[in-house]
């Protein structure tokens, strides 16, 4: 076998360096993927289901207005003294595009636009319910619109609400700390606990329970409109406890929403 | 350096054949080593052997005689004239007139002449000699009677008769045609080194790098000049008139923050720039006036003081061209540049003046920049050993930035790729220095003094994230993102000196040096930092205002033993005292429970504690610290023209005042630095060759990360370089080669993942031909030159496991000189690549349409490269050679 002459063995010193040089990584990926959100396993309109109250609802409509989704690295916490709008944690997936999400469907309904991750483990979820600027109270989009019956100790009435959150949901605040409750913190849902690891080539799917959000509406509550039907209030000034409770329902942290990631 | 160097005193076997009788010339010797002798500046006697050897004539050009026709008899024209360190002549001037047109004839002759160049301690250098320009008689057989010649005109020789031959012996000169008999002189064989005195090299990446002909190579401005040295790669996000970002050798040494930049020792690097502690603008460094830089990669030399934690660089200003050059370009994007430089005839290479105003429209978005910069330096004698400088240097400069743009935007349309996200980026600057040297022997010393005064302002305007930052505070009025513009302001006075003193004697045979300095600046700096409104342009939040008054005083001992007289172990140690008095005029941003009363909406800088209870808004917060950096350098050689070395040494760079927290010692970032190379340094008749080859291993325990959120690096772990240099060097008459290879690998010591945008592979060449043309153009033989840069980067590692994309550039000159006049037409990205400079990743937010919700994920952006520019460059030289 030939021995290699030194200019060779230069040469190859060379290459392995140049190779231990050029490879490496600074670890972790960035992709995109698609997105979608949808319905409880299995479920179809009607919907139906027994709340907290003894109702036994059935949904014919549930839509949820979506303007974007987001994973964060950080741990969640239940209270953050933080009013930022976001957390102060690295993303690692978004999807910052809107969808009108029929909650009585289990077919996944794709966003818009695909979102854009990190290999990043997350451990914190955000649903944005906002039809625009997540900081602008003047916003009216609707981000649920159900209809439905509520029956209960053989009464069934028809019912039907329509939430949005804009001026509506400005709260007060005390004169030292005008930007303590900025609306953006009603419009955002966090922080969600998850614990998922976005992969190239996997699809972030966000499943929508709106049973969760009638857990605690009493619909005996509701006043009825014109026709009978028992309605929603959108005003708090206004609202009745349900009202309050289907709004506290739409921004639950848990259970309402859940994110997956999968192949 | 040079001190009253009469460097004939240079090893005896390297004298030129032109140079006059060996007899005189050990007298001169003698007198010089005696009177020289222990010096550090190459003047003993074996120092002088050892390190320095005078220029020798490599290419003759004979001279044409005044008219075409020949005398019976040689004329001799002495001739004082200046050896570059590329080996050309400049600055030639006529000792004892011959009449104008002899004269001007011999000037002409003496400037094509090519030397291989004066070097001190292996480096070559600029050196003053005299010689004499022979017009040589058809038969010059005989000595002629000393006569005048010829009142006319002599007939041209046959065609048969041999040529004029130029030689430069020490032989009476003739009388001068038409005039007196001269008094008969003998040009004496002194070498006069310019310039101050020249550093000890410290092994194969210590590289004095002579610019010469490849000044050739186009250059947007003087930072650019650093690629001569391996490893080094520059971008620049920040617009025309922001500092270049520096990649060297496996370091994101940011703008400077790790590279200790000076010119003729001036310190450039800016303490407390609340951009970056250590910003390094090169900006006012006129190229034209760089003679050299010495890039000195590692913390291996005492003298490197704060910052010198990838290396160091310094620059040598001076002109060789002499006389009043103008010189007028114009090109693309509305380029236009007006440059005068003035180097007096007779007067020092280091004495010139310069001064230029530009302007550029910018291509693509928002890249439009204005500037005005003079230089100026006189370099005089103070009687025969002492030599001083008065320097002095004005900048202003106004830009805008294109800033950084996200590709997605790019590639969905929504921006073009030479487009800009916030057109409120950029900047202004000013620089005004003067500073005096004094250089001097005395008994057994040299001595040498600097003292320097600058005054700097800046201000900065960048963009990074568009939407993201202007959170919502409790305290604050609701709003919205308001846009995350920076608008950060430096203000800063600088004053201090340097010195040292060097000696040297003979112990074991050999030749032992000593060299014992210091350095002190002190720096009184205001820097504020807010965020800009975009739709308004009025400040809405200040970040950071401080007032920091900062001292660093170090004191240092170098050596050079030499056991053998191959073996030479340089080193010593620095230490350094940092003290820092820092006044946050802006200490309180935030409170757990603030009174209703207090603050007044959005204010700032609080005046209030947790409670409500009163407190004034400022806080000062003073410390200090030393450090001791040891460093050595083992030189071994040369062993047929080998040398082989081994460094290693520690050095510093100093915290950021906004880190300063009161009495807690100030933690430094160090760095520890080890390599080994070897260098190859011959001359083959006229072909100068050098090359060197380099590993080397690089250790920091706080290095800086970029962060986009700061608009600037802050303080990060720990990182580890290894890699390897390759370096060549090959210039003769025609030609001038420059190419190195780096190779590195940089990781982080905690993760072992790489750093990301260093670039693990540097590529680059440059190369200049000069001839002269074959033909004959206003009567006078044009010189041509061609100039090429090509620089290949390989894909950077950037965050989340990406890569960048590959770089490469070539960019190109063609100039032609005839006379006085010169045309020179420069192309840069010759081949109109579309190339991202500098690419990030991080989060950013600049929305499609008012609203949108924001991209919170990282995302890439990117700095366009230049697309391809013409420029064209008229000039014009009298009064000078």
């Amino acid at each position: 076998m030939r021995t290699p002459n030194k200019s060779t063995r230069c040469l190859l010193a060379f290459v392995a360096v140049a190779l231990t040089g050029c490879v490496g990584t600074t670890g972790g990926e960035e992709f995109s993927f698609q997105a979608f959100a949808r319905g409880p396993e299995g479920v179809s309109a009607p919907y139906g289901f027994v709340n907290g109250k003894g109702y036994s609802v059935s949904l014919e409509r549930a839509r949820v207005h979506v303007g974007a989704l987001y994973l964060n690295r950080s741990v969640p916490t239940s209270v953050s003294a933080s009013t930022s709008c976001t957390l102060a944690g690295i993303y690692s997936a978004e999807v910052p595009g809107a969808l009108d999400v029929d909650a009585l469907s289990d077919v996944p309904q794709p966003f818009p636009i695909t979102g854009d991750a990190t290999s990043d483990r997350a451990r914190t979820g955000e649903v944005w319910l906002t039809g625009g600027d997540v900081n602008d109270p003047s916003d009216t989009t609707v981000i649920l619109d159900v209809a439905g019956t509520a029956a209960r100790e053989g009464e069934s009435h028809a019912f039907e609400g329509k939430l949005t959150i804009g001026e509506n949901r400005v709260q007060p605040t005390p004169p030292a700390e005008p930007g303590l409750k900025p609306i953006c913190k009603e419009r955002i849902v966090s922080p969600i606990a998850v614990d998922v690891t976005p992969a190239r080539g996997d699809h972030l799917t966000l499943a929508v329970e709106p049973a969760k959000m009638f857990a605690n509406v009493d619909f005996s509550e509701l006043t009825p409109n014109a026709d009978g039907t028992l309605e929603f209030d959108d005003d708090p000034a206004t609202a009745t406890p349900a009202s309050t409770n289907l709004y506290i329902g739409l921004r639950a942290s848990s259970g309402v929403y859940s994110f997956t990631f999968e192949p | 350096m040079f001190l009253s160097s009469r460097l004939g005193s240079c090893r005896l076997a390297n004298l030129p054949d032109f140079m006059p009788s060996a007899a005189k010339l050990r007298r001169i010797i003698a007198s010089l080593s005696f009177a020289l002798a222990a010096t550090g500046s190459c003047i003993t006697s074996r120092a002088a052997a050892a390190d320095v050897t005078p220029p020798t004539l490599v290419r003759e050009v004979a001279p044409e005689w005044p008219g075409g026709t020949s005398a019976e008899r040689d004329v001799l024209v002495p001739v004082v004239l200046t050896v570059r360190a590329d080996g050309t002549v400049s600055n030639v001037a006529v000792s004892e007139s011959r009449g104008a047109d002899f004269d001007a004839a011999a000037v002409n002759a003496a400037l094509d002449w090519r030397f291989e160049p004066a070097r001190r301690d292996g480096v070559a250098v600029a050196a003053r000699i005299r010689a004499v320009v022979r017009f040589a008689a058809p038969a010059a057989a005989e000595p002629p009677p000393a006569a005048l010649p010829a009142p006319t005109p002599a007939p041209p020789p046959p065609e048969s008769a041999p040529k004029p031959r130029t030689t430069t012996p020490a032989a009476p000169p003739a009388p001068p045609p038409g005039g007196a008999p001269p008094q008969t002189t003998e040009p004496e064989a002194e070498v006069i080194v310019e310039g101050r005195a020249a550093t000890p090299p410290r092994g194969a990446s210590d590289y004095a790098v002579n610019v010469g002909e490849l000044a050739r190579v186009p250059r947007k401005n003087a930072s650019e000049l650093l690629k001569l040295a391996p490893g080094v790669y520059l971008t620049n996000e920040g617009g025309e008139g922001h500092a270049e970002r520096i990649y060297l050798r496996g370091f994101d040494a940011r703008e400077g923050q790790d590279i200790e930049a000076s010119v003729d020792h001036i310190p450039v690097n800016e303490s407390g720039n609340l951009h970056g502690n250590g910003f390094a603008d090169l900006h006012f460094i006129i190229p034209e006036l760089v003679l050299s830089l010495r890039v000195l990669e590692g913390p291996f030399d005492p003298r490197q003081g704060n910052y010198a934690v990838a290396g160091s660089a310094d620059y040598e200003t001076g002109l060789t061209q002499r006389g009043v050059t103008a010189k007028y370009t114009f090109g693309s994007y509305g380029t236009q540049r007006a440059l005068v430089l003035w180097g007096p005839p007779g007067e020092s290479t280091h004495t010139y003046g310069g001064a230029e105003i530009f302007h550029t429209d910018g291509y693509g978005q928002n890249r439009d920049a204005t500037r005005g910069r003079a230089m100026a330096q006189y370099e005089g004698r103070l009687g025969a050993h002492t030599l001083f400088w008065l320097s002095g240097a004005a900048y202003s400069d106004s830009y805008h930035s294109a800033g950084l743009l996200r590709e997605d935007e790019v590639t969905s349309g929504r921006k073009g790729f030479y487009d800009t996200e916030d057109a409120h980026q950029g900047g202004d600057g000013t620089r005004f220095q003067l500073a005096a040297d004094i250089e001097t022997k005395a008994g057994d010393f040299v001595l040498y003094q600097q003292l320097f005064a600058i005054r700097r302002a800046m201000r900065l305007r960048e963009n990074f994230t568009g939407f993201l930052l202007d959170g919502q505070e409790a305290i604050q009025e609701p709003h919205l993102q308001r846009g995350d513009l920076i608008d950060m302001h430096v203000d800063e006075s600088t004053f201090g000196g340097r010195g040292w003193a060097r000696t040297q004697g003979t112990a074991l045979g050999q030749t032992q040096e000593l060299e014992l300095g210091y350095f002190a600046r002190g720096d009184s700096v205001d820097a504020t930092q807010q965020r800009i409104a975009a739709a308004t342009d009025v400040p809405y939040h200040t970040d950071t205002a401080l007032h920091s008054n900062l001292a660093d005083i170090g004191l240092y001992g170098d050596v050079a033993l030499r056991p053998l007289d191959w073996v030479t172990l340089r080193g010593g140690a620095r230490i350094d005292l940092f003290s820092y008095d820092v006044l946050d005029a802006c200490a309180v941003q935030d409170v757990s429970a603030p009174n209703p009363s207090n603050p007044p909406g959005d204010v700032s800088c609080l005046d209030q504690q947790r409670g409500g209870a009163h407190r004034e808004p400022n806080q000062r917060s003073s410390t200090a610290s030393t450090k001791l950096m040891p460093r050595a350098a083992l030189l071994l050689g040369p062993f047929s023209h080998v040398s082989f070395s081994l460094a290693w040494g520690q050095g510093v760079r100093s915290i950021d005042p906004s880190y300063v927290t009161q009495d807690v010692k100030t933690p430094f970032a160090s760095v520890v630095s080890e390599e080994a190379g070897v260098l190859y340094a011959h001359s083959f008749s006229d072909l100068s060759v050098v090359a060197r080859s380099v590993f080397f291993r690089t250790h920091v325990d706080r290095d800086l990360v970029f962060s986009e959120t700061e608009g600037r690096s802050v303080l990060g772990g720990g990182t580890t370089r290894t890699g390897w240099t390759g370096a060549l060097r090959l210039t003769n008459a025609l030609l001038d080669e420059n190419a190195n290879v780096t190779l590195v690998r940089s990781t982080y010591d905690d993760t072992h993942l790489l750093v990301p945008y260093v670039p693990d592979l540097v590529v680059r060449s440059d190369t200049a031909l000069g001839t002269d043309l074959p033909l004959t153009l206003l009567g006078r033989t044009p010189r041509g030159s061609l100039g090429l840069g090509v620089g290949y980067i390989g894909r950077r590692a950037l965050p989340y496991g990406e890569r960048s994309d590959t770089i490469v550039t070539l960019d190109g000159s063609a100039a032609l000189r005839c006379g006085p006049f010169e045309l020179e037409l420069e192309v840069t990205n010759l081949l109109d690549t579309r190339y991202k400079l500098a690419q990030y990743d991080f989060p950013s937010n600049f929305p499609a349409s008012p609203g949108a919700p924001p991209t919170l994920v990282p995302a890439r952006s990117f700095a366009a490269g230049a697309p391809r520019m013409v420029f064209l460059t008229l000039g014009a030289t009298i009064g000078g050679s």
